[in-house]
Order: C-alpha cells, then sequence, then structure tokens
C-alpha cells in the first residue's frame, strides 16, 4: 500500500511541453479510417470554401496528437509505478475551443489531475490532461484520459 | 433541421462492416499501433482473443462521426466516451445520440447528447455525452 500512498505525490506532475503538427496524411487516414466522406474532412479545398484554414479534423482527432507522445504515457506509468498489463482505458473526453486543421502547430502540456483509489484500493484511476494551445497562446483543446489500474 | 428539444433523437449512425483495412487506416491516423488491432496471430497468441478487436476510440470516433454530422462542422464542444466492451473486427456499430437538454448560446443552443454505441447482437460496446453548438 506504500506505493498506492507515494503515487498521490504526483498529483499535478507536469511533463515539458512539447509541439505537434498535424499533418495531412494522418488526419486523412484518421478520417478514411472512420468512413468519413464529407469533404470539409478530406479535401483542402472543400474545407476553406468552409471556412476553415485547411481540411478539418474530426472531433476525436486529438487522440492521434497525443499518441504521438506515446512516450509521455511510459513515463507517467513508470512515475506512478504502474504496470502497463494492469491498465484500461477507463473514458476519454475532449474540450475543444478552436477548430483543429490540418497544417496546425499546437503547443500540448500534459499533467496528472488526480488519483483516485477505488473498490478498497483494488482499483487507482488516473485522470491527466493535456492542454493543447496556439502560438498565441490560446488554449485549443484539452484531452482529458482517465485510466484504470487493476493493483495487485 | 429543426432546433432540437429534449427527448429528440440524432439521425442513427450505422458504422457499416468495419474491415481490417478501415481498422488499419485507423491505426495510421490515430498512431495507435497496437498489434492486437491488426494482427490476427497476436491477437490470438498473445492476447488470447478470437481475432483482432477495433481499437476503443475509433467506436468514440464515430460518435464524433454521428455528431458532427448532425451539428455541422466544428460544431462538438465536448465529447466524452466510457468504454465497455471489446469490438471485434468485421462487426458493424450502431451509433445513437438522444438530445437530453439544451441551454441558450450565441447564435444558436448547446444541446447535451447522450451516446450509445452498440454491436450487432445488441451489446453495449460504448456509451458518452456531447455538447454540440446547433447554429
Amino acid at each position: 500500500m506504500a506505493d498506492i500512498h507515494a503515487r498521490h505525490d504526483h498529483i499535478g506532475h507536469a511533463w515539458p511541453a512539447f509541439e505537434v503538427l498535424v499533418e495531412r496524411t494522418m488526419a486523412l487516414n484518421f478520417a478514411r479510417g472512420l468512413d468519413e466522406t464529407r469533404p470539409v474532412y478530406l479535401e483542402r479545398d472543400a474545407a476553406v470554401a468552409a471556412g476553415f484554414r485547411d481540411v478539418l479534423t474530426l472531433p476525436t482527432f486529438p487522440i492521434a496528437m497525443s499518441t504521438e507522445r506515446v512516450d509521455l504515457i511510459f513515463a507517467m506509468l513508470e512515475l506512478l509505478r504502474l504496470d502497463p498489463a494492469r491498465i484500461l482505458h477507463a473514458s476519454q473526453r475532449f474540450v475543444h475551443h478552436q477548430p483543429i486543421c490540418v497544417g496546425d502547430l499546437l503547443t500540448g502540456r500534459k499533467r496528472v489531475v488526480s488519483i483516485a483509489d477505488r473498490k478498497g484500493g483494488a482499483l487507482t484511476f488516473v485522470d491527466t490532461v493535456i492542454e493543447y494551445r496556439d502560438a498565441a497562446g490560446a488554449l485549443v483543446c484539452e484531452d482529458h484520459c482517465s485510466l484504470v489500474h487493476r493493483n495487485p | 433541421m429543426n432546433p432540437p428539444t429534449p427527448g429528440s433523437t440524432l439521425p442513427p449512425l450505422d458504422s457499416g462492416i468495419i474491415t481490417r483495412h478501415r481498422v488499419a487506416l485507423y491505426m495510421h491516423g490515430s498512431g495507435d499501433t497496437n498489434p492486437i488491432h491488426v494482427d490476427s496471430d497476436f491477437a490470438r497468441e498473445k492476447a488470447g482473443l478470437p481475432d483482432c478487436i477495433v481499437h476503443g476510440m475509433y467506436s468514440m470516433g464515430m460518435f464524433g462521426r454521428l455528431l458532427a454530422a448532425w451539428g455541422g462542422p466544428g460544431s462538438v464542444q465536448t465529447i466524452e466516451t466510457r468504454f465497455a466492451a471489446m469490438l471485434p473486427v468485421k462487426e458493424r456499430l450502431l451509433c445513437e445520440g438522444v438530445v437530453e437538454s439544451v441551454d441558450p448560446a450565441e447564435g444558436g443552443v448547446i444541446a447535451t447528447v447522450a451516446l450509445k454505441a452498440t454491436r450487432s447482437d445488441g451489446t453495449l460496446i460504448a456509451s458518452g455525452s456531447a455538447r454540440v453548438h446547433v447554429r
């Protein structure tokens, strides 16, 4: 149980900021994989005609931006002493403040929001957020991830 | 579209058969390269599953499509999903949304929508909620 209590000391821990470029190939594969057919998500001209800078990404695309930094997931598991084989993705939430388009260069910053033990310590829920901001520092999107760890 | 009212339903989205090709495209688009999604040998021998499973985030992606098709491009303000069960490849998802409440907002309304995704046998795969700015 000592490990579990030590985990709570890391609430609020933040990792260094990182840059992420919204690449065309990724955005198009993401949309095609989901069988999206509306041109605003696939063709630059259609997106521009609809008032966007370039191809618009779908509402859950930020997961691709976060997955580019899978090293941060492993860093978190190590910091909190969580076993990857005992982790499940419990829930996911995105909060959008501005549209995300192909070619956008954003800055992400990840931190631990909460760590909570449930079911008498059998489970630990770890909530993290990655905030994405534009060059002016304005908030673009929040990626809230909740993982559950089955404690040994 | 008529202004949304509590209890009204969104046009449902049937994913169609989620082929291995679609899962492979999604893998490249999402960056989630876990072999359990694309390598059936791995799924059987290492994970003890009958076949590959679709990314959990794929179901959430379908919710995103459902909502954006309804509210329009850029209308989804928040989208949240809880993952309930694994979905094997070559299955289909039925995604449904129901308006729970409507609040005034600039140039339109914010609709709070409850979401659920079920496979063809009725098993719940994912549920969730969203806030959509309908203009």
